[in-house]
């Protein structure tokens, strides 16, 4: 330390001790009920700076400080802290100042007696009595705690001032760390109605549906951030962001889900080819079989979508999808709470197909993880025939009147289009195509499960012993029999990576009442999880999580 | 009205108490010892009246003084105003004094005592009622209307009660004055 310092110290050491040597001094003189009483004075004005300083915070806790151009505060360390700060010593000394607001203080019990109104002349007289002392206590306490409270306001100012600064650089240096930590866990999610991509969806305060761009660790908060209604929302996937509901960022539509993985299969068939018997099949044998699972609850979004297939599943019946619009299907797969995962399927109607209008939405391709043909076998004439022949007279009943083919074809060529593709380049999204009504009897006995058990138990080392392999082949050559060649041969000269299964979504001729007994629902779903190696594989075949 | 207002009146007799004091405290230190001592004597005389009386006298004395503080308050008096309360002990004492100075026997100067004490209680029932007593202040109409007739400045009970006993108290010292005076006559002439 300079010497020049010492000596300052030294000096001030030696005014200080004098001053409480004259201070004792002159205090012993005082009578003793007099010393008591400046004691107890002291003690009043001391609790009356406290009181100022601590109303002064409390007053001042919830004065944030907004962000421009957002709907979040400021977090405390960096920039509210410092807002407050300000109100604080503003008030703080206003308050030292005012002797009205408390009562444990002799200069405001002596402000309110003086106030007391009452018409007995006699009555206030005495009241003055009691009231002339007090006010005289109360000078000496206000001078004590204006002069005492003053210092203490200007040094718990600088050490407050102070430890803010401390603060606020702590945050600048983990702010850039919990960004990137955020930034590794937060998952890429798809805009069921503009099919943009994002990672960070806007979210929606549960309290005042306030929509926040960016809840992202920043200077508004590193692990929660306090929204304008002045509750605090979590800004990292650590701390709960994806359990609050979002919006898209780009077109404000609402999502089902927030930082789930998505897999997502779009289903293309022909108009009564059975889509939408075959996902409210899907559904409810997949939550259904799901539902023992302790840590994994399923659930369908939009509720009321998912409500309207369970209907179709219990009554028996199914009512056509949408033709103008793609329908969107999520299961969300929620792991203690959190979702983790979301299985959509777009339900592609085939008017959309055939007409010009699929261009306008196909964005979706980006992100396609599956992609589902639904042949119906009845479109083809033969069959139908053939059904009719073995007096199954469920052709009447409705079949699909596209031809496959077409229909093939041209999604073929929207998706070689919309995508890109060379002409000698394959597609590696996995596509399963399911026959389905494998119920009737003309193609049960072709395809049904146990044909093609007894087929491949016949000669398994025909195809390697894979049961996959042998239904497979099977299903394949079906489709060749009866004439679908060319539909198989073009999905296969677009897509590397194709399947085929027998399903009957329904399970038996339509009737109304009579629930659904769906045959082979989820093992396309479970086959393409596999070959897209999701994590939703282990729980589309069953496996333990 | 509030208790702050209210402190102008209780000031001005705090500082007029106070003044009184010290001047009190200033006459007995300037004055000679001769005439201390003459009036230490002739105040004592008082004492041969029996302790009863010398109790009466007192009692009225500081009644006196106590009833016109209070008729001073109920008329807000402040500053000079507040003379109202002291003029008649300051006459009371002012007559004894010359008393005390005048060489006359000690019966005369125990009933000039008398006389003083029973003017300056009827003199002070006078004032109280006439400031607050709708009949005026003739003492057959105080004790035709009694509590009835009590109009003090602010109207509230309290103030009229106080006013009231006041008045019966200064009512009671007076006849109990007179008895004892004429008890003190007819001792002297038989």
């Amino acid at each position: 330390m300079p010497s020049f310092l010492g000596v300052f110290f030294d000096r001030i050491s030696y005014y200080w001790d004098q001053v409480v040597h004259y201070f004792l001094y002159y205090f012993k003189i005082l009578p003793l009920w007099l010393r008591y009483l400046l004691i107890i004075v002291f003690v009043f004005a001391i609790i009356g700076i406290l009181m100022s300083h601590g109303k002064a915070i409390y007053e001042n806790r919830h004065e944030w400080k907004k962000k421009p151009r957002s709907n979040l505060m400021f977090s405390y360390a960096c920039g509210s802290g410092q807002a407050q700060h300000k109100l604080i010593y503003q008030e703080a000394h206003e308050l030292l100042r005012d002797k009205k607001w408390s009562w444990l203080c002799i200069a405001g019990v002596a402000w309110r007696l003086g106030n007391f109104v009452h018409p007995s002349k006699i009555l206030l007289f005495f009241l003055s009595l009691i009231y002339l002392p007090l006010k005289l206590i109360g000078i000496i306490e206000m001078i004590l705690r204006i002069t005492i409270g003053t210092v203490w306001l200007i040094i718990a100012a600088l050490v407050h001032a102070l430890v803010l600064l401390v603060m606020r650089l702590i945050s600048y240096l983990a702010i850039p760390f919990w960004k990137l930590v955020d930034k590794t866990m937060r998952i890429e999610q798809h805009c069921p109605h503009c099919y943009a991509s994002f990672d960070l969806p806007a979210i929606k305060c549960p309290h005042c549906n306030t929509t926040h761009e960016a809840l992202l660790p920043s200077r508004c908060g590193i692990l929660v951030a306090r929204c304008v209604c002045d509750h605090f929302l979590p800004s990292t996937v650590i701390t709960g962001r994806s359990r609050l509901e979002a919006t898209c960022p780009v077109c404000d539509g609402e999502l089902v889900v927030t930082n789930a993985r998505q897999f997502s299969v779009q289903v293309v068939g022909g108009d009564t080819s059975g889509i939408t018997a075959f996902l409210a099949a899907f559904q409810h044998e997949y939550i259904k079989k799901n539902a023992k699972r302790t840590n994994l609850t399923i659930t369908g979004a939009p509720q009321e979508r998912y409500d309207a297939l369970e209907d179709m599943y219990q009554r028996g019946n199914t009512v056509p999808s949408s033709a103008s619009t793609v329908q969107t299907y999520n299961l969300i797969h929620k792991t203690w709470s959190y979702p983790k995962d979301n299985l959509v399927f777009y339900d592609v109607p085939d008017e959309i197909i055939l007409s010009e209008n699929y261009h306008r939405s196909p964005i979706f391709y980006k992100y396609l993880d599956g992609i589902i043909f639904v042949i119906d076998p009845l479109s083809v004439v033969s069959v139908r025939e053939e059904s009719l022949q073995t007096g199954d007279n469920r052709t009447l009943l409705g079949y699909s009147k596209d031809d496959a083919d077409t229909l093939i074809v041209n999604f073929t060529n929207q998706f070689s289009a919309i995508t890109g593709r060379p002409s000698q380049q394959m597609s590696k999204i996995p596509v399963a195509v399911i026959i389905n009504k494998i119920d009737i009897k003309a193609i049960r006995r072709k395809i049904g499960f146990p044909k093609i058990k007894s087929i491949y138990n016949a000669n398994p080392a025909a195809y390697g012993y894979d049961y996959g392999k042998a239904r497979d082949e099977i299903c394949r050559a079906y489709l060749y029999d009866i004439g679908l060649s060319n539909t198989a041969n073009i999905i296969e000269s677009v897509f590397v990576n194709v399947s085929y299964f027998p399903v009957s979504a329904i399970g038996h001729v339509i009737e109304a009442g009579k629930p659904f007994t769906p045959l082979g629902v989820i093992e396309p779903v479970a086959w393409l999880t596999k070959q897209s190696r999701s994590r939703l594989h282990r729980i589309t075949s069953n496996k333990e999580l | 009205m509030n208790v702050r207002k209210t402190t102008a009146t209780t000031v001005s007799l705090l500082v007029l108490i106070a003044g009184l004091h010290f001047l009190f405290q200033w006459v007995l230190h300037r004055g000679s010892n001769e005439a201390l001592v003459r009036i230490i004597y002739r105040i004592s005389s008082i004492a041969s009246i029996g302790n009863f009386n010398v109790f009466l006298l007192k009692a009225s004395f500081w009644t006196v003084l106590f009833i016109n503080i209070l008729d001073t308050i109920l008329n807000n008096k402040v500053v000079f105003g507040v003379f109202n309360a002291v003029y008649i002990p300051v006459f009371m004492g002012g007559v004894l004094i010359g008393g005390v100075s005048i060489p006359i026997e000690t019966h005369l100067f125990i009933i000039l005592v008398y006389i003083v004490a029973i003017s300056a209680v009827y003199w002070s029932f006078q004032k109280l009622i006439k400031n607050n007593h709708l009949g005026g202040q003739s003492l057959v109409a105080f004790l035709k209307e009694g509590y009835n007739g009590i109009k003090t400045a602010s109207g509230h009970i309290s103030d009229r009660h106080v006013v009231f006993h006041s008045s019966v108290i200064l009512i009671a010292l007076m006849a109990i004055l007179i008895v004892s005076f004429i008890v003190y006559l007819t001792k002297i002439v038989f």
